[in-house]
């Protein structure tokens, strides 16, 4: 499989980091919430022509820093996951090697699950 | 609506602004006088914290800056004290907080990095000493058993040297996610849109973060740990806290008023965290250097020369604003921008330490700053 190139939308991130953890059901007003922070706010694109499908529209020095910060959220929650071999199950055969180190080196479960969630991989399709 | 504060505070517990959280750093000799050295990373804006309201050209420089002093408590007939300094204009109207404006460290350049290193080293200019003031303070104090103990990992510069100094960290928990932050910059290194993006939002986060954090509530727990470390007998008598955030290059009256909320928070956390031994404390708040006197396109200021520095505690002989005041008019102005330095901080530095230790002020000056030992310690400080 090839390295994934387009940067997700905040909702096609969340949405994947979701189903990375296997989590199947969301509390509605918490997922409202968290997409307002990511930049997404639900059914209100801002403009009449929808949401931007630009790369460069999602992809802004706070949203990222946003995504990081939820993702930490998210690991701290998910319980015991190892992000090791969870990696190669949610992005089969596009785990760079960088990641692998880096997933490895981490100094708690729950904060190599955050790293894996917000690796230039997994933030990309 | 949910804003990015009220998403941080309630989701991951405020543990990201703990992690902002100032660093501290201690030292430990034998005497019965605390002294506690604030540092402001940044270059933090005397005008905007003293405000010079006498002066007939402040309100045109200053612009919407000088808004915020149009009710402000008045210190005397030129200075008033930013209205987000509550405690500290209490503890003036006490006698026991005294500011010095118009100063500056011998560095003269606008590099945050050479300024810093210029006022923790003590020399006269940057890179010129590997040990800093505050560490060869050990030195002149009775004979110590110094330990060192540093909230962050490393000792900041201010306080490295011969004598042993060590670090203290509160848990490992607020780290977590700096050290997170740490990893993704890593990560995102061999990533070229990322690390852009990641650069600058760092970047960003650096100039907003620390004393602000909370409401100000970062910065009391930071104050209220400092005290305890200094309260017991056998604990640090020297303690010195790191902030940042003062570099307000732009919306300068919204973040320096967050700012100086949490100054003033850390100020009243040690004044009752350290409770009768206040009377044996003094407090130096002190940044590298000023701000311009203009204000800019951001409503913010850029990097200046002159600048304010703080004395605080029971020891001190306060109620005074100390200035040889230079003016604000164009002429009077250093490189016809910032305000001109007419007292040199490192000789208001010596003075208050010595005077507060008991030290005689030349021996304190040749010891804490050889390169201008030449200069007359400022007297009747403490």
């Amino acid at each position: 499989m090839e390295q994934p190139v387009k940067f997700k939308t905040p909702w096609e991130w969340t949405i994947s980091s979701m189903r990375a953890l296997n989590v199947k059901t969301v509390d509605p007003q918490v997922m409202v919430g968290l997409l307002n922070q990511l930049g997404q706010p639900t059914w209100k694109p801002g403009q009449p022509v929808g949401y931007d499908d630009i790369a460069a529209s999602w992809a802004g020095p706070d949203a990222v820093l946003r995504r990081v910060e939820a993702a930490e959220r998210f690991a701290a929650r998910a319980g015991s996951v190892d992000a090791r071999a969870l990696a190669p199950k949610v992005l089969p055969g596009s785990v760079s090697p960088a990641t692998q180190t880096a997933l490895a080196n981490c100094e708690s479960p729950a904060q190599a699950l955050a790293l894996l969630l917000v690796a230039p991989e997994f933030m990309r399709r | 609506m949910y804003d990015r504060r009220s998403f941080i505070g309630a989701g991951a517990a405020g543990a990201l602004a703990l992690a902002l959280s100032p660093r501290m750093a201690f030292a430990k000799a034998e005497t019965d006088k605390r002294f506690i050295f604030i540092i402001q990373r940044g270059a933090a804006d005397g005008l905007g914290i003293v405000a010079p309201v006498g002066d007939p050209a402040f309100v045109g420089a200053r612009g919407d800056l000088a808004a915020d002093f149009a009710t402000a408590t008045k210190l005397d007939s030129m200075f008033a004290l930013h209205p987000a300094l509550p405690v500290l204009g209490g503890l003036y109207s006490q006698k026991q907080a005294l500011f010095a404006h118009a100063v500056a460290s011998p560095y003269r350049d606008r590099s945050h990095f050479d300024g810093q290193n210029v006022l923790e080293g003590g020399g006269t200019s940057a890179y010129q000493r590997k040990d800093g003031w505050l560490n060869r303070l050990l030195g002149v104090l009775p004979p110590t058993e110094a330990k060192a103990i540093a909230v962050s990992a490393t000792v900041p510069l201010a306080l490295r040297g011969r004598y042993d100094v060590s670090s203290y960290a509160p848990s490992g928990l607020p780290q977590a996610s700096d050290d997170l932050l740490q990893r993704v910059t890593m990560l995102y290194q061999g990533d070229s849109q990322l690390h852009a993006l990641w650069s600058e939002a760092m970047n960003t986060r650096q100039l907003t973060s620390d004393l602000a954090g909370g409401g100000g509530a970062n910065a009391a727990a930071t104050g209220a740990l400092a005290a305890r470390l200094l309260v017991p007998a056998d604990g640090a008598r020297i303690a010195m806290i790191e902030t940042g955030g003062w570099d307000t290059h732009t919306q300068q009256r919204q973040r320096l008023g967050a700012q100086l909320k949490g100054l003033d928070a850390m100020i009243a956390a040690l004044q009752n965290g350290l409770g009768p031994l206040w009377n044996d404390t003094m407090v130096l708040v002190a940044t590298e250097f000023g701000r311009t006197v203009a204000i800019n396109g951001t409503g913010g200021t850029d990097h200046g020369t002159g600048t304010a520095a703080m004395l605080i505690g029971g020891a001190v002989r306060g109620g005074r604003v100390l200035a040889d005041w230079p003016g604000l008019n164009p002429a009077a102005l250093f490189e016809a921008r910032d305000l001109k330095p007419t007292t040199q901080l490192d000789a208001f530095i010596g003075g208050a330490v010595a005077g507060h230790f008991g030290v005689e002020p030349a021996r304190a000056m040749a010891a804490l700053f050889p390169e201008t030992k030449s200069v007359a310690a400022v007297r009747g400080l403490v």
